[in-house]
């Protein structure tokens, strides 16, 4: 009797988990399966023949010079958002929280880019490029040039993101204690003094956090290029995803574009490990 | 009350500090006009010499235009099924998931589930877009809505587990364990009684979803990519494509599709706020 009872209520609590775990398996588990299998073939994506060819497209994809270029800007992409978006967010959410006028005001008009999806980011900074820049300020588009394409780029995603990067840096602002201020203000501290030997190493935990966030993005980065400029213009704002997107979508290179994007997978969780790893122990030694 | 006498000690920042920040903040909101003038004016005034200027008068005549030409009620039916299917399934799958997997701690096969459901939040959608974009289409669901709601809610699950089960372990055991007691189910326990107690983090995950969902392109790009099932961001996107000369017409598509999402951000900015901060802890 209790060895069936005991059965029953391991059975509902299993259905607890059901759901979540047949959606998983569905949509995540099953595929990246299929994936790491398709990346060791020539399969084309279409055929309904292929064969396995082992390390083929592995090799192939470091000797591709598309893909150091996907690379390159991926990169660079990630260093301006990251860093930008994290020196804005910081800059503006001290100076939003030192007594401002209507600081609350401002606190929410700042994180309404948010609100607007990429697409209308991406046709608002069309506009702002493509009419006001030439017009208004004499200056040519910059989505148009291969070499400030990239930043074009990134500039969106600054106007978009920083605002969420505040709210994170306004919540570990928030856990400062006001006492500590107080204390170094008393002992004569300037408030540029107070700010990096008092409150910004307060800030640690929110700094690793925002800068993992925005590497991460930065890496996956697809929307932003993908709408603004689908790359162009010729491979200039190919990021690593644009990459591998085009390869399945319009090179019918599924097993080569496959590979890449196990690389990719490799590469973002290596690094973001490997740098919030190194922020954290900073932050113990602070 | 300690901490508000010290603030005014530190008082009032000086006038040069608070014009900055207002400038600073005004340029952040700068580009919405370019949007709200471009919806407001008619096509030829688009075209004229300054693209900052107002609009001579209210235009509104490129609403309806914009409506008609880009289906814009299709779209938009479209992309609030999704949203509300998609964040209705989120909150109990969710839910239901990481309260077991909180309550079953000690049992290692529920603790490596929160591993699991973490590492998810991880993976970038182009390693399983390919395998998806092939099963869907052997399943002959490519281009159907209840696909692109399951492919959304996949990869939005892992990280409202996540905020979940954050949640779940602060509710405290007393009440369930009474109930239980008195001979009341688990699953019923877990409906009347834990998850009204889940309402703070519920309201939190359903603000992030929908967000999430309303505004997604990428997977919708791989799933949905007919006319007559797209969401909201395809259709403007190609809608924005066909009417390159006819800039009002995008504008006013564009800033039609904000206003749900903006309402939705006046009243509920609170849990959009929290569930930000929440959610960054997993850093």
């Amino acid at each position: 009797m209790t060895g069936k009872r005991k059965w029953i209520s391991r059975l509902t609590d299993f259905i607890f988990l059901l759901p979540a775990f047949v959606i998983f398996a569905a949509v995540i588990a099953i595929p990246f399966i299929q994936a790491v299998g398709i990346a060791f073939t020539n399969w084309d994506g279409l055929s309904k023949t292929y064969q396995f060819n082992g390390l083929t497209n592995l090799t192939a994809l470091f000797r591709d010079a598309q893909t150091a270029n996907a690379v390159k800007n991926t990169m660079l992409y990630t260093v301006i958002t990251c860093v930008g978006v994290n020196i804005l967010a910081l800059a503006i959410t001290v100076g939003l929280n030192s007594n401002i006028r209507g600081a609350r005001f401002l606190k929410s008009a700042m994180f309404a880019p948010i609100i607007a999806s990429l697409v209308i980011t991406a046709f608002i900074w069309g506009r702002i490029y493509g009419d006001v820049f030439p017009v208004n300020f004499g200056v040519p588009t910059p989505l148009t040039n291969t070499k400030t394409v990239v930043m074009g780029i990134a500039m969106m995603c600054l106007w978009r993101d920083t605002g969420l990067a505040m709210v994170i840096y306004n919540a570990g602002l928030q856990s400062v204690p006001e006492e500590l201020k107080e204390a170094a203000r008393v002992d004569g501290a300037n408030a540029w003094y107070t700010f990096w030997h008092v409150t910004f190493p307060m800030l640690a935990p929110a700094v690793t956090t925002c800068v993992t966030l925005w590497l991460g993005y930065g890496l996956k980065v697809f929307d932003y290029p993908k709408v603004a400029t689908n790359g162009g213009p010729g491979k200039a704002s190919e990021t690593f995803c644009i990459f591998v997107y085009n390869h399945f979508f319009s090179n019918n290179r599924a097993g080569y574009g496959q590979m890449a994007a196990l690389v990719m997978l490799i590469a973002v969780v290596g690094i973001t490990s490997a740098v919030t790893k190194a922020l954290r122990k900073r932050e113990v030694q602070m | 009350m300690k901490k508000k006498r010290l603030r005014t000690v530190s008082g009032k920042a000086p006038l040069w500090l608070n014009i900055i920040m207002w400038m600073v903040v005004t340029l952040f909101v700068a580009p919405f006009y370019i949007l709200i003038i471009y919806a407001f004016k008619p096509r030829e005034a688009t075209m004229l010499s300054n693209p900052l200027s107002l609009p001579d008068s209210l235009y509104l005549g490129n609403f309806t235009e914009a409506v008609e030409k880009s289906n814009f009620f299709l779209a938009f039916k479209n992309s609030l099924i999704c949203t509300i299917c998609g964040v209705a399934i989120l909150v109990v799958v969710c839910s239901m998931a990481a309260y077991i997997i909180v309550r079953r701690q000690k049992s290692r096969f529920y603790a490596i589930w929160q591993y699991i459901f973490l590492a998810a939040v991880m993976l970038p959608f182009q390693t399983v877009m390919f395998p998806i974009y092939k099963d869907l289409v052997s399943l002959k669901m490519l281009n159907t809505l209840p696909a692109y709601i399951l492919v959304s809610v996949g990869f939005q699950l892992g990280f409202d587990i996540f905020l979940y089960c954050g949640f779940i372990k602060t509710v405290p055991l007393e009440l369930e364990e009474a109930a239980l007691i008195d001979g009341c189910g688990r699953m019923r326990t877990f409906w009347k009684i834990v998850f009204p107690l889940l309402k703070p983090v519920t309201m939190t995950v359903v603000v992030l979803s929908a967000l999430a969902i309303w505004n997604d392109y990428q997977m919708a790009l791989v799933v949905i990519s007919k006319p007559a099932v797209a969401t909201l961001p395809l259709a403007q996107q190609s809608f924005i494509g066909q009417q390159i000369s006819y800039l009002n017409l995008a504008a006013a598509a564009c800033l039609l599709s904000i206003i749900p999402i903006f309402v939705m951000y006046l009243f509920l900015q609170k849990y959009i706020v929290k569930g930000v901060v929440a959610g960054a802890v997993k850093g």
